[in-house]
């Protein structure tokens, strides 16, 4: 049956629309280029070359962009050509973080640099000998990377993946400064100047908002299109993920997460199902490794897959053919890192990470702290992840056989990262170490909305609780801070001051809510305020980077996060800062693990008569020591046995007050 | 409740917002059982009112007494009193106001308006109260303090806040997904907040801090930006009026540095290094940080500064104004861009006077602006505000 003829009018209509869809398509490339030639050359633009963008310039070319692409892909488009509501979402969030990128982003800071010098090597050099590539960032002579490797390389501890994976933007910076040099634009060609690394740093966010579109394409199946459009959403702002998409670009993390999504969507593609799709998914979680190992734990997935295949007695063959596919596209995916271990340690594979052989200590999880703690606590400072974690649960006990198997890579990357040596992930926001968990935890986000939802619909009147719990905290915090006298009744406050007052008396009497239960944990073990686990957990006598040096300096400020109760208030003797004891007074200090300690008190007894102090830990008696009357130090030496691992509890039980300047721990000589 | 459709929750909920906006301990002079006690008073007649059987304008009468006594009674016993604007937004708006405190009250007014149609009576019973009660804040007094005064009448929102209520329960029953972007959107903020709270190094990259910390600073960062919330739109109205930071407002809208019981005023500037600095809120352009001089600490001005003098209105009078200052060359003093004075500086801290006649002085916010000839710096010590006694009535 032939197709019923259009009339010339309707023909003429869709001609012109067509039109108007390739215009918008032109405009809408061109606006596009002009964005990224901005962000990769710092400000030259193609609409107005001789003027750099402001901000305003710049935010103004992104709402034309934005106003073109939802025209074109809303209104112009097809209707089986449109773009979702919650792609459309996701895609115009882009401005906001492109614009956060190019003015705000930092380029070489942190881990950066060690990852780009493999981009810059392998591309310049056709190696992975970073000399001069830490020669020139005044790295060589670092104790570290001072001395060569057994095979004359430079040491590194970071992966090859994500210099690998930005070599195609790096090349595309040295096409880019061909066409300025020819243009008779001065260009720095060494692979450091900003063209390469904004280039770079493109490539990465790029990357980072593939991973968005690509968990939101295998979160729509289950939770539709707007709900998953919204949990991705919620996920990339209220996260870290923002901070290294468009803050620190140039890490692994934007990487790490794209591809790992991938192998989501390609497991809920069943690409297991075939011989092909297995090795391509082997490939993408073996490149995974190559950007952050951990990702290796996802490979219990099509394992447990490949088992649940055979126990549903599939064709063994097909099975074994399959598990040895996806094996080759892991080894394929994960050759790389072993032939970068090869150039640079002599080994295809190193027998413990290259942090050190003590980086990895899976007997000593700091769970608590990993996830609650002031320093990079993953739930205390990016709470968004209590909802991803309790969304599992509904969503498992609904579908037990597709998401139950999740609960393992989330318990053991958790573990894991509790076991790191610095299980904070040092200089970070928040705890980066979970990126490759973002796409379990964007499952569990749309299963918690979706019955938040749910309730919320059933319950409506639990917004008015919440607002009315919400209104008073805001007035009764205050109400108390002015009775633990950290504000005066009829003082006017800044709304800074006035918050800083009503949350140090909510942290006093119930602990900062992002904290829970770990401060209420703390409070109960300890006899203290579950306000005093915010600057008490996590901070080390000697442990690793920024320790106390083994001094806890309570006349200052600094240290007061050290004190439990018992010490006033900070006084003046001269030079000396000191605190006065009136008869118990009470410190935790952290240690990594108990050892043989000397601790010597900077102190003196006010008044004609020197005063005996006791010294406790953790309760057990430790010794005495008498404080004259002039300041002086006194100590005692106590032994391994009565220190714990983690924090310890020091009382000072003085027979007259006595006044303190500072705590000395001191090892004993090795 | 009379006239009013919502559920019983939804009017115990309202009940309690109310009742948790009673700013107990921080009325100084007022204790907390005072205000319940006046809040449990006036519930009573708001509930005796709504549901009497008395005839309806005899009701109306006796809310429109519950709104205006108050402010009859402040008048009454004060020896000062000015009407402004200023003081119907610091009322409601500065840091110890009323919809500063209890934001949630905002509905209570805004219900109103959408009660109008349902239930007209009850409506304009509580109006009868609210509308001479708010209006009657225009009236700043030392008679009686102004919170006391809202609330004797702040039960009478109780209708506007259920309606109010009803409606957002509804919304929620309606659209909960839009619920749930909202607070995912205070996720967010917090989120955003604490990002760059950590960009900008006000906390350490790699160390504890305390969670209390982050919250000042974010509240720093959003106040500094767009504004304390609570305080929209005064803040905005200040900001634009004197040219002066948003943050401000917080603390400079209720603050009184000599008020009718105190003749004398100090301001140490740089004495105090913590965010409770007395002297911060009122530094605008021109100062820089707490530094040491001669035997305690001060601050620079370079060249042209402004400070914020918040003043009662019983403060009204000849002031005299000195200023513990030392430099080089000629630094002029002048309030509100009227009373100017120029006076020498030397190489050590001295005082510096201005006679400011009665008339230059604002109730409320006064600017004064300084100025260093030539660009130079002055580096100030105090500035002391001395009212100059009079031989008229204080009235």
């Amino acid at each position: 049956m032939k197709p019923p003829k259009l009339s010339p009018v309707i023909a003429e209509e869709m001609r012109g629309t067509r039109v108007c869809r390739r215009a918008a398509s032109l405009v809408l490339g061109i606006l596009i280029a002009d964005l990224i030639l901005i962000v990769v050359t710092g400000g030259l633009s193609i609409l107005t070359p001789s003027l750099k963008p402001t901000p305003m310039a710049f935010a103004a070319r992104e709402v034309l962009v934005a106003l073109v692409l939802g025209v074109r892909v809303r209104i112009l488009a097809r209707e089986d050509r449109r773009l979702s509501s919650g792609r459309l979402m996701l895609a115009l969030a882009i401005f906001p973080a492109l614009f956060h990128l190019h003015f705000i982003g930092r380029r070489i800071t942190g881990d950066a640099v060690y990852y780009y010098v493999y981009t810059r090597s392998m591309i310049r050099d056709a190696d992975v000998d970073f000399a001069n590539e830490y020669q020139h960032y005044d790295l060589l002579r670092r104790g570290d990377f001072s001395m060569p490797t057994d095979t004359g390389h430079r040491r590194s501890i970071y992966s090859v993946g994500p210099g690998l994976l930005w070599t195609p933007f790096f090349v595309a910076a040295d096409g880019l400064n061909l066409v300025l040099n020819g243009l008779g634009f001065e260009v720095n060609t060494s692979g450091y100047g900003p063209v390469h690394i904004n280039a770079v740093a493109l490539g990465s966010f790029a990357y980072g908002i593939a991973a968005l579109f690509v968990i939101h394409a295998f979160l729509r199946r289950p939770f539709g299109d707007r709900l998953a459009g919204g949990a991705v959403l919620l996920l990339w702002w209220a996260s870290f993920y923002e901070w290294y998409l468009a803050e620190q670009p140039l890490t692994s993390h934007p990487l790490s997460v794209v591809l790992v999504a991938a192998f989501f969507l390609l497991r809920q593609k069943e690409a297991l199902a075939t011989s092909g799709g297995s090795l391509v998914m082997g490939l993408v979680l073996g490149v995974g490794m190559s950007v952050r190992w951990q990702n290796g734990v996802y490979l219990l997935l099509p394992a447990v897959d490949l088992l649940a295949a055979a126990a549903r007695r599939e064709a063994l063959g097909g099975i074994v053919r399959r598990g040895l596919s996806m094996s080759a596209g892991v080894f394929v995916g994960i050759l790389p890192q072993m032939l970068a271990w090869k150039a640079i340690y002599g080994e295809y594979l190193l027998s413990y990470p290259p942090h050190g052989a003590d980086f990895l200590r899976l007997d000593r999880p700091f769970l608590l702290n990993t996830l609650f703690s002031s320093r990079h606590g993953l739930l205390s400072w990016t709470p968004v992840f209590w909802l991803c974690v309790l969304g599992l649960i509904p969503l498992t006990r609904r579908h037990p056989r597709r998401f139950a198997i999740l609960w393992a890579p989330l318990l053991i990357m958790t573990y894991v990262n509790a076991c790191s040596g610095d299980w904070w992930s040092g200089g970070a926001y928040s705890n980066r170490r979970f990126d490759s968990l973002l796409p379990v935890f964007a499952l569990g986000l749309a299963a918690f909305l979706q019955s938040a939802t749910t309730f919320v619909r059933r319950h409506p009147t639990t917004l008015l609780a919440g607002l009315v719990i919400g209104g008073a905290v805001w007035n009764l915090s205050f109400v108390r801070a002015v009775q633990r006298e950290e504000a005066r009744a009829g003082d006017s406050l800044t709304f800074a001051a006035r918050s800083l007052a009503a949350a140090r008396a909510l942290s006093h009497d119930i602990g900062f809510p992002t904290t829970w239960p770990a401060s209420w944990i703390f409070a109960a073990r300890y006899d203290a305020s579950p306000g005093a686990f915010d600057l008490a957990a996590g901070k080390y006598l000697f442990y690793r980077q920024n320790n106390l040096n083994g001094i806890a300096d309570i006349g200052t400020d600094d240290d007061s996060g050290l004190i439990l109760d018992g010490f006033g208030a900070i006084r003046q003797d001269g030079p000396i800062a000191y605190r006065g004891v009136e008869s118990e007074g009470r410190l935790i200090v952290s240690l990594d693990l108990p050892e043989t300690l000397g601790v010597a008190f900077a102190a003196r007894s006010p008044g004609d008569r020197p005063s005996k102090v006791e010294v406790t830990i953790n309760g057990q008696a430790a010794g005495s020591f008498q404080v004259e009357t002039s300041w002086g130090e006194g100590g005692i030496e106590v032994p391994q046995a009565l220190w714990a691992r983690g924090p310890n509890i020091v009382t000072l039980h003085a027979d007259r007050r006595i006044d303190i300047d500072r705590v000395s721990f001191v090892r004993p000589e090795r | 409740m009379i006239g009013l459709s919502v559920e019983r929750s939804v009017v115990r909920l309202a009940a309690a917002a109310l009742l948790l906006s009673i700013p107990l301990g921080a009325t100084p002079g007022t204790s907390g059982s005072g205000l319940l006690l006046i809040f449990a008073a006036s519930s009573a007649a708001f509930l005796w009112l709504a549901a009497g059987r008395a005839p309806f304008r005899l009701r109306l009468a006796a809310a429109v007494l519950v709104g205006v006594a108050p402010t009859g009674l402040a008048l009454l016993r004060a020896s000062w009193w000015t009407v402004s604007l200023d003081n119907l937004l610091t009322a409601l708006f500065g840091a110890h106001g009323l919809l500063y405190g209890a934001p949630l009250l905002w509905c209570g007014f805004l219900g109103l308006i959408g009660l109008r149609h349902e239930a007209p009576g009850l409506t304009r019973l509580a109006l009868a109260a609210v509308l001479p009660g708010t209006l009657g804040l225009l009236v700043s007094t030392d008679g009686l303090d102004a919170r006391v005064r809202m609330m004797t009448w702040a039960p009478f929102l109780l209708p506007g806040l259920a309606h109010c209520f009803g409606k957002m329960r509804a919304f929620a029953a309606r659209r909960p997904e839009r619920v749930l972007a909202a607070g995912g959107g205070l996720l967010v903020l917090w989120n955003a907040l604490f990002m760059e709270q950590y960009r900008r190094r006000l906390l350490p990259s790699d160390d504890t801090v305390s969670f209390a910390q982050v919250t000042s600073n974010s509240a720093g960062l959003l106040s500094r930006a767009v504004g304390t919330p609570f305080a929209w739109p005064a803040n905005w109205i200040f900001a634009k009026r004197l040219e002066a930071p948003l943050e401000r407002w917080d603390a400079i809208a209720d603050r009184r540095l000599l008020d009718a019981a105190a003749a004398t005023a100090t301001i140490e500037l740089g004495d105090d290094a913590s965010i409770f600095a007395p002297d911060v809120p009122l530094l605008l352009e021109g100062f820089g940080d707490r530094r040491t001089c001669e035997q305690g600490w001060c601050r620079d001005l370079d060249g042209r500064g402004r400070l914020l003098l918040p003043l009662e209105g019983g403060a009204r009078g000849d002031l005299t104004l000195r200023l513990r200052a030392r430099g080089q060359g000629a630094l002029s003093l002048s309030l509100n861009e009227t009373s100017t004075s120029v006076a020498e500086l030397s190489g050590a801290l001295s005082d510096l006077s201005l006679r400011i006649p009665g008339r230059s002085v604002r109730a409320g916010v006064n600017v004064l602006s300084l100025s260093v000839a030539e660009g130079g710096r002055a580096t100030i010590d105090r500035i002391t505000l001395e009212r100059v006694p009079s031989t008229s009535s204080a009235r």
